[in-house]
């Protein structure tokens, strides 16, 4: 289960990368969002339509799964490892929490000097359900990889 | 590969961190983020590796990896595939990768735990544009090959500053011009340069351009600092958002539970784009130039390219003028100055001419005037110089240097300090010096 400290980091607006496994091969996706359940032991998060049906039969196949959440302003980061459990369409209750996640993160990229991050874009997404197993920190340094 | 390596130059001048992929023995992913990518060849990149431990087994026994990078102008972002080839430990790419890093260490005071490792050199199998996702890639601005061509007009700038660097009679005729030069003919705004001293220990910067805070005759030691560092690699360095390399650079303070140290770079506060450039001639290290900007990606490696020739041309220049001033027939009347540093005494061929504050005055005067050759001085960069120990009082330098002008008039009229006017002075040398400290 994760602590109340770490799913409010994991809600806020921190840069998010998903890695999973295909085959042998590392695969990387950026999210745009993230909801822990109110039980704080799954996080959803939002992935483009373009992780489409190959995408999730790999996933099938290869459920391990890490993503990396990170602050802009310090590159404080936390790795959460897990298991894929179930892949849907997102609705107009996720499209709400991209829209602010997307304020968010555009407010904390332009602090540190990002030029016009609106600029980016969303297209209509998935949401990806995943069990978490393990966090760690992940914060550049002689302690990233440390278990939390 | 439809887009190589070169392609990508953007995206790895470190702006924004790119996140690395891997596979662990077991299959499970894992993702670390690095704070630059490094342009090797046009199918090679560099990941420095300092910390990311997991990320290191994972490609000893699997070495598939994933990045992505961005482009910070554009936001355009790209997935690399790579394949995992070799560390290096040693060698040309290691050593530009360790000074980069040593740099931004130095500059936040914390050299011993920001270390670099290795340089992790991977093959390139793909480069994807991203679609969809947090951004869509826009097309390229720019033809590829347009932004990596030097251009006519830097290129009749470096001729035009190595015309200046050849003109030169004199050191102080040299610094005097060549920085005005680099604005007038590269269009830098802001630079420095800092020529070695104290047994080339410590670095003074001998000119300025451009800046507002006038560090001119400040020292800093080798190592210290950004520039420091340069120096002591003698590697050249540019930085495009340097808030961002010191934030990084905390950040891992903090995990480390050191705390970073304040950002002392004289000369260049405020800058956010640096280009700094070991002074090196005949083996010799003889100084570095700098040049900054307070615009964030100010400088592409083209200008990096463009300023480290004309850093070599006025290195080698310096050098040149510096030799043929030790080679020069030296006036016949030479007069020995001593200061005994205990009590801060100035004696000239044993007789005494004054202490204290005048006569740390007159040693750094003629210090400076003996190995640059410079004779115009400013009276601010004496109030600078901590080590003069003036009091806080505006009006006691002055009368200082009205009691060393007297002084000198009395025990050496070989050597006067003339106003200049403008809170400025003239020394004028009309002997040979001999100076030595005991």
């Amino acid at each position: 289960m994760l602590s109340e400290d770490v799913a409010d980091f994991l809600q806020s607006g921190v840069a998010i990368i998903l890695a999973t496994v295909d085959g042998e091969l590392p695969e990387l996706w950026r999210a745009s969002g993230a909801v822990v359940d109110p039980d704080r032991t799954t996080v959803t998060l939002y992935l483009p339509d373009s992780f489409g049906a190959a995408a999730l039969e790999k996933l099938e196949q290869h459920p391990r799964v890490a993503a990396v959440f990170t602050r802009p302003s310090d590159y404080m980061s936390l790795q959460v490892k897990g298991t894929f459990t179930c892949l849907r369409k997102a609705g107009s209750v996720d499209r709400e929490l991209q829209r602010r996640y997307r304020e968010e993160f555009f407010r904390a990229v332009r602090e540190v000097g990002l030029v016009r991050p609106e600029r980016m874009i969303f297209s209509s997404s998935v949401a990806i359900e995943l069990r978490v197993e393990e966090v760690f920190d992940q914060t550049p340094g002689p302690g990233a990889g440390e278990r939390r | 590969l439809s887009l190589s390596v070169a392609d990508l130059l953007p995206c790895l001048q470190g702006v924004i961190p790119s996140p690395i992929g891997t596979v662990a023995a077991d299959g499970t992913p894992n993702v670390a983020y690095m704070s630059q990518v490094h342009f090797v060849d046009e199918r090679h990149v560099a990941l420095s590796c300092q910390f990311f431990n997991k990320t290191r087994r994972n490609l000893g026994v699997n070495p598939r990896a994933t990045t992505i990078v961005v482009d910070p102008g554009t936001l355009a972002q790209y997935k690399l595939r790579l394949r995992f080839e070799r560390s290096e430990t040693e060698g040309p790419l290691f050593s530009a990768m360790e000074a980069r890093l040593a740099a931004i260490a130095a500059q936040t005071g914390m050299s011993d735990c920001f270390k670099l490792r290795s340089a992790d050199v991977f093959e390139v199998l793909s480069i994807e544009p991203m679609r969809g996702g947090l951004a869509e890639a826009p097309p390229p601005d720019e033809e590829p090959g347009e932004t990596r061509d030097m251009t006519t007009a830097q290129l009749r700038g470096l001729q035009g500053l190595a015309a200046l660097i050849n003109r030169a009679g004199e050191l102080s005729e040299l610094l005097g011009d060549f920085l005005p030069g680099l604005d007038q003919r590269l269009g830098l705004e802001h630079s420095l340069l800092l020529l070695s001293c104290g047994g080339s220990k410590r670095l003074r910067i001998a000119a300025v351009h451009g800046l507002t805070d006038g560090a001119l005759g400040s020292e800093i030691e080798v190592g210290e600092g950004l520039l420091g560092a340069v120096a002591r690699s003698r590697q050249p360095l540019r930085i495009s958002r340097l808030d961002r390399d010191l934030r990084y650079a905390r950040a891992a303070a903090r995990v480390a539970g050191s705390s970073a140290g304040p950002s002392h770079m004289p000369g260049l506060r405020g800058a956010q784009s640096l280009m700094a450039a070991p002074l090196v001639a005949h083996g010799e290290l003889i100084g570095v130039l700098a040049a900054g900007s307070e615009r964030q990606d100010a400088f592409d490696d083209r200008d990096e390219s463009v300023f480290t020739i004309a850093a070599n041309h006025v290195a080698a220049g310096i050098h040149g003028l510096l030799r043929a001033r030790d080679l020069a027939p030296q006036p016949e009347v030479r007069r020995r100055f001593q200061l005994s540093c205990g009590d801060e005494a100035l004696f000239v061929d044993h007789e005494y001419v004054t202490r204290g504050v005048a006569a740390l005055i007159a040693w750094k005067l003629l210090s400076i005037h003996q190995r640059e050759g410079r004779t115009l001085f400013t009276n601010r960069e004496l109030r600078a110089d901590p080590a003069l120990k003036l009091p806080e009082l505006k009006d006691n330098l002055e009368s200082r240097l009205a009691l060393l002008r007297k002084r000198l008039e009395q025990k050496c009229p070989d050597v006067r300090i003339v106003p200049a006017g403008r809170g400025r002075f003239e020394l004028e040398v009309a002997c040979g010096l001999e100076l030595t400290e005991v």
